[in-house]
């Protein structure tokens, strides 16, 4: 499947396995469906063509599509939406407007609608009592591995109360069982790429992953060691040190401020106020519980303390992280064009930003996504990047699902996922099925680490 | 299940859903100033003043709804029971041998205003007035209880975001002409915002220039000598932060999206530091004239 600069990016049409599946899913008479997957497949697509189908066939049932990710809601939910399905994202200020609405002795959920809730939301004791007094016709289960506890009992009391109710649960083949909501066993579909190499779709393009290790200054060790101490003295506890210092020391310089500078900030001026009407996933504003200081510390000292040493970090001119970016982002690989499409992954805004800043000056022009971005600019970035290429910088948070890059050369972990199931998430949104262009990834990885870890140890491995 | 005719067409289609989306979306009314995560709490009629207000100290609540068979009678709350306790005399206290805190919350009852979700917000500013407090949604289906603290923290909320942007962009041009004078603002834009515009619409002064124009001359690399004394050592970093804040002016100034708590965090932090910067640059001057 060859692509040319400045083609338009193919938009959801079915691929071979995908069209199977959905045609069986009308026709089996089984109403549970198990969609078990490999990353990479689009299983997401595959999801809103099911939606989109058994809404235009019955127009007046509900439908119920519950997903952990906001982005992942975001995203099925555009896509339904230019599918002509009119879906509806419910929070909780959608969902009082939904409650006042309703005549007395009718169900909240209008019939004919298209709902999608967070699974957080879902299972809040209101919301999962209401759900579950209406009748739905289907209801998806969008990473269904994660459906424990409340929200599996939420499943079985919609699965009780819903006579007609046709299930689709997908979930990634790595996660395991996942609950039976109702007596009816599932039919599974398995994709693999083995699976859909059967049937005709070529397997993708094979990936090789390379170590680009680095070193810190020992300027840079021994301003940390000081600003760890610092902490220490003033009783912050391990876990916060290690999300306010260790991780975004080793992101980047501007990831290490910019964390510090909220911690002074919140110090000095009490809580932010404000928050978020669900949790985000993508967020990195810091709760009140990794604030907490000895009650005996004198905060103005550590304040007066930080801002010595935010002074330090900001005299820091030396990045060899950095450096040794930019050296191995020149470096081309030998059987590439000149056209390529290149990503880079991190864990934090500020060194988006950071990054940016540096490629913007060394003539790359890079477009970025990241979570703080409106769904507008989000598309927009994503689309521009797949029609012209170049270099893309991304926080992770948004690659979780749902966001697709193929014919993607290379992608660069500025920050390496701790473990191998988050590494191949990611992954997965490049090395798509179908896929031809070969992915080389680049893990840069910091000799101070002590041992690689369980993604440093997949390096060397080629076609993954 | 629900005994709707699925077939109705006065409630349940796309179309309302579609009008949903976008109202709920666009205006701002009493919903959005109800916390999302409110934990309506209520109790019964026959709780003990006594432990109604243990609860509501525990909780920090100045009322409580009081609920029976699903329907709310009226409200609890310190006001009430300051009333009541007002208007009992020794003699009855000491003829029914009972404290005032003894009485059950449904004699110390007030009745609160109620107003729908979708209402504006003006139309209870005179209830709020008066009784501290509204109740949301109706009798038979409660959904909320909004308070004067809720309207400050929705309107710092949505008000903030614009005020930390407004100081942050003066202190900015602040530092600027700390750094640099008139003349030399012109000459840096004709180096730096070159490429950006035709030679005869370049920006000259600082009223005219976008915050992306400052940005662009502040981390031009000719130019940033000037800007390292007021701005710190690090030119990179400092475009980071600039290019950072500009973004969520942008979209904060073109109703793109709303602002998160990150979104907070990160404008709390650069003010911050641009007023740290900016108390240096002032005491720097103090010591210059001293001199």
């Amino acid at each position: 499947m060859s692509f040319e600069q400045g083609q338009e990016p193919r938009r959801h049409v079915p691929l071979p396995h995908q069209q199977e599946f959905i045609d069986r899913f009308f026709t089996s008479p089984s109403r549970a469906h198990w969609l078990v997957q490999a990353v990479g497949m689009g299983s997401s697509s595959t999801a809103a063509l099911v939606v989109q189908r058994y809404h235009s066939s019955v127009p007046k049932q509900r439908v119920l599509l519950l997903a952990p990710f906001r982005v992942l809601q975001a995203q099925i939910t555009d896509v339904l939406q230019r599918f002509g399905v009119p879906a509806l994202q419910v929070d909780r200020y959608r969902y009082r407007e939904l409650q006042e609405g309703a005549p007395a002795g009718v169900a909240i959920w209008p019939a004919g609608g298209v709902f999608i809730l967070s699974t957080a939301f879902a299972k809040q004791d209101d919301i999962a009592n209401s759900l579950a007094q209406a009748e739905w016709g289907l209801i998806v289960l969008l990473e269904a591995q994660e459906f424990k506890g409340p929200l599996e009992r939420l499943v079985r009391d919609i699965a009780a109360s819903s006579p007609e109710l046709r299930l689709l649960a997908v979930s990634n083949i790595a996660d395991g069982d996942i609950p039976a909501f109702q007596s009816e066993p599932y039919e599974v579909t398995r994709w693999t790429g083995a699976d859909v190499s059967t049937q005709k779709v070529p397997a993708n393009g094979g990936m090789s992953i390379k170590l680009i290790p680095f070193q810190r200054t020992a300027r840079e060790q021994q301003l940390f060691s000081m600003i760890e101490r610092l902490m220490q003295s003033y009783q912050l506890s391990e876990a916060t040190r290690e999300t306010l210092l260790s991780l975004p020391f080793k992101s980047s310089p501007a990831a290490l401020e910019g964390k510090l500078r909220s911690l002074r900030n919140r110090l000095a001026h009490g809580d932010l106020w404000i928050t978020d009407s669900e949790m985000d996933p993508a967020s990195e504003a810091m709760t009140a519980d990794e604030l907490t200081i000895g009650a005996d510390v004198d905060k103005q000292q550590f304040i007066a303390s930080l801002d010595q040493k935010l002074e330090e970090l900001e005299h820091l001119s030396e990045d060899p992280k950095l450096n040794v970016f930019m050296h191995e982002l020149r470096q081309r690989p030998a059987n590439q064009d000149s056209y390529e499409r290149v990503v880079v992954l991190t864990d934090y805004r500020s060194t988006l930003f950071y990054l940016h800043s540096h490629l913007d000056e060394a003539g790359y022009d890079p477009t970025v996504v990241h979570g703080a971005m409106s769904s507008d600019n989000h598309m927009r970035a994503i689309e521009y990047f797949a029609r012209n290429g170049g270099v893309l910088l991304a926080t992770r948070a948004m690659m979780v699902a749902g966001f697709d890059l193929p014919n993607t050369n290379r992608v660069f972990f500025y920050d390496v996922p701790q473990e191998v199931h988050e590494f191949q998430q990611l992954i997965g949104r490049f090395n798509r099925i179908g896929n031809l262009t070969p992915l080389q990834v680049y893990l840069m990885s910091d000799l101070e680490g002590g041992s690689l870890n369980a993604v440093e140890k997949l390096k060397d491995q080629e076609n993954l | 299940m629900d005994g709707q005719d699925p077939e109705s067409e006065a409630h349940g289609n796309s179309e309302f859903t579609r009008e949903l989306d976008l109202v709920s979306e666009l205006f701002h009314r009493i919903n959005r100033v109800l916390p999302a995560t409110q934990q309506l709490l209520t109790i019964a009629p026959e709780m003990m003043a006594r432990d109604a207000i243990a609860l509501m100290r525990n909780h920090s609540y100045s009322q409580l709804p009081v609920v029976a068979g699903g329907e709310v009678l009226g409200v609890f709350s310190f006001r009430s029971f300051a009333v009541k306790a007002a208007a009992l005399e020794l003699q009855d206290i000491i003829q029914h041998k009972c404290a005032p805190t003894d009485l059950c919350v449904d004699e110390c009852l007030e009745k609160f205003d109620y107003a729908r979700v979708t209402a504006e917000m003006r139309e209870v500013f005179d209830a709020m007035e008066r009784d501290n407090g509204i109740l949301i949604g109706s009798p038979e289906s409660l959904q909320g209880i909004l308070t004067p603290m809720d309207f400050l923290r929705y309107f710092y909320g949505v008000a903030s975001p614009f005020v930390m942007l407004s100081e942050i962009e003066l202190a900015l041009r602040a530092l600027i002409r700390v750094a640099v004078d008139d003349r030399e603002i012109a000459e840096l834009a004709e180096r730096s915002l070159a490429k950006m515009y035709e030679p005869d619409r370049i920006p000259r002064t600082l009223g005219q220039m976008t915050f992306d124009n400052y940005r662009a001359i502040i981390t031009h690399g000719d130019n940033w000598p000037k800007f390292e004394p007021v701005l710190g050592a690090n030119r990179s970093r400092t475009g980071a932060k600039l290019k950072q804040i500009g973004e969520i002016r942008n979209d904060l100034f073109h109703f793109k999206r709303p602002m998160t708590a990150d979104d907070h965090e990160v404008l709390n932090s650069y003010r911050d530091w641009l007023l740290l910067k900016a108390k240096l640059a002032n005491s720097q001057k103090k010591q210059t004239g001293a001199a």
